[in-house]
């Protein structure tokens, strides 16, 4: 492991007290069709999104889903450094982050592969939507952290970075919503997947025998022009299967585009109301 | 409440950068966004919020935004010290928090912060570090206090003790035991204890203007045109227990004073806070 001379040393390893405690072998589904948290399969959690958190950024935006916590921030458009290439459309940068304390296992400080993973898949559904022909030379930045992670954070983030971006007054041709469906089985589909539900590659050994449908799928969607801009799949998934899901997942996101305007509104009555 | 003051030049905007703008509210002895010269903003305390951790807190004084996680986790110890737990702070200010900040290693504020906090925990015994060891020499907790900055606008420095305080009361550790006989660890999640705190400090920080004027409680504007800093931490009996001034202009002994007693006042409304959101 790297040493970072600019953090306080901490030991080479620790072990989280709750991987000790014997794993329960447990269902995602239980006979009467519920979910552990006592969701059923096509119920989706609460959403609660705000805009203008951060006070400093040019643009911001919290996003609750269940217990995932999101926040985004936006900066630019600004210059790009001197040493980059002349560009006639603006470029953004997205960097995602997970708080160390946000998942079950501490976190390193560094930003690790499936961060990077992560700010890619963001920054293309990202990409589709705004107008970066408006920038020339511009670079916009586009800074997210978990708090929280039960589950769906990747689409709680691209929400919430789409709302940022409005916020700070930068041209899309839409807002981006996002949504995520895990295929349990066949025939199970679990909207909004909490963090227990996510899928991990040995659920596909261990529970199906092989020829069931396993995965995760996580679609962002541009709702009004009803286009989908990012599409990412984990996961053993028949081909119909996941046409399938990717359905779900549209008219998941579809769904959030009412709470999403709504929050671009009230803040634009609130800074109104500030401002008089 | 917000004033505009008109100065030869018409009126000058409420964000402006110059320290003419800034004096002429002096003299007046009022702050640009209406405060008096040692108000503080008003605070927010939220305790436990994210379940992932061990235990957790969100501060927000006036717009800074902190937020603390704490998560135990268990390992082996130093050789140094066997049986001490250990308590690891770090401070976080991501390019999230403000454009100041830029991405990569940590920058130097940060660091200060982080050691500030690190220097605060041993100096006053913060944490007594033979509870957190499970067996001498095998194993004892780590506590990760992670502080994220979310917004950024002065004064990290009391933000950051205020929620670590009371993410760290917040803290929950669950019974963990080695079985002997198969030398596995044994963790009870279902039993769990609170951490034992052996005081409560609250910081407040002091910023000095003109080498004149002392205001307390900077925004991220009043760090740019004020130089030298001044914090003191208090406990909850009213003692100063660490003072911290890095450099800057000279300081008279009646300001430092004058500091003290606010730092005082100031320490015993948090206090009230804590027990508030704790109790």
């Amino acid at each position: 492991m790297a040493t970072d001379s600019r953090r306080l040393a901490v030991p080479q390893s620790s072990l989280d007290p709750k991987s000790l405690c014997p794993a329960k072998v447990e269902r995602l589904l239980n006979d009467e069709e519920q979910r552990l948290d006592g969701r059923y399969s096509s119920e989706s959690r609460g959403i609660y999104l705000q805009c203008g958190t951060v006070s400093q950024a040019k643009g911001s935006c919290y996003c609750e889903l269940g217990n995932t916590k999101v926040v985004c921030s936006v900066y630019g458009p600004k210059d790009v450094e001197h040493y980059e290439d002349f560009q006639m459309e603006g470029k953004i940068k997205c960097e995602f982050k997970y708080a160390p304390f946000s998942c079950s296992k501490h976190r390193g400080h560094i930003p690790d592969l499936s961060e990077a993973e992560i700010s890619d898949v963001i920054l293309q559904a990202l990409t589709a939507s705004v107008r970066l022909q408006c920038y020339p030379k511009s670079l916009i930045e586009v800074f997210i952290i978990v708090l929280e992670n039960d589950g769906s954070a990747v689409s709680a983030s691209i929400t919430a970075a789409s709302l940022a971006l409005a916020d700070a007054g930068i041209e899309q041709y839409d807002i981006v919503t996002s949504a995520s469906v895990r295929v349990y089985g066949n025939g199970n589909f679990l909207e909004d997947p909490t963090s227990v539900e996510e899928y991990r590659p040995q659920d596909f050994d261990s529970e199906s025998g092989g020829d069931l449908n396993h995965g995760l799928v996580t679609v962002a969607l541009l709702p009004t022009l009803n286009q989908v801009c990012a599409v990412l799949s984990n996961g053993h998934l028949e081909c119909d299967v996941l046409v399938e899901t990717i359905q779900m997942c549209t008219s998941l996101a579809q769904n959030l585009y009412t709470a999403a305007r709504k929050c671009l509104l009230s803040s634009v009555k609130s800074v109104d109301q500030n401002n008089a | 409440m917000r004033t505009v003051i008109k100065s030869s030049t018409g009126q000058l905007r409420l964000n402006d950068k110059s320290d003419d703008f800034y004096k002429l509210h002096l003299k007046e002895g009022i702050r640009p966004d209406g405060r008096m010269l040692m108000e503080m903003r008003p605070m927010v305390l939220n305790v436990g919020s994210i379940s992932t951790a061990s235990g957790s807190s969100l501060v927000k004084v006036g717009n800074t935004t902190v937020v603390c996680g704490i998560k135990a986790e268990l390992t082996e110890p130093n050789a140094s010290h066997p049986g001490k737990g250990i308590v690891v702070p770090n401070v976080e200010l991501s390019p999230l928090c403000s454009p100041k900040f830029k991405p990569g290693p940590p920058c130097d504020q940060a660091q200060v912060v982080t050691k500030f906090l690190d220097n605060l925990i041993q100096s006053t015994n913060l944490i007594c570090l033979d509870d957190l060891c499970v067996e001498n020499d095998k194993l004892v907790w780590i506590l990760y206090c992670d502080l994220i900055c979310i917004d950024y606008d002065g004064n990290i420095v009391d933000a950051s003790v205020i929620s670590l305080m009371a993410a760290l009361q917040n803290v929950k550790l669950p019974e963990v035991k080695i079985n002997e006989e198969c030398e596995s660890v044994e963790v009870n999640l279902k039993c769990t204890a609170t951490l034992k705190l052996c005081s409560c400090p609250v910081s407040t920080t002091f910023r000095v203007f003109d080498r004149s004027n002392i205001i307390a409680d900077p925004t991220s504007m009043e760090e740019e045109l004020t130089e030298g800093q001044l914090t003191i931490v208090t406990d909850q009996q009213g003692r100063i227990i660490y003072m911290e001034r890095p450099g800057g202009v000279t300081l008279q002994e009646e300001h430092v004073e004058k500091c003290m007693k606010r730092a005082v006042i100031r320490g015993a409304e948090v206090q009230t806070l804590y027990m508030e959101v704790t109790g």
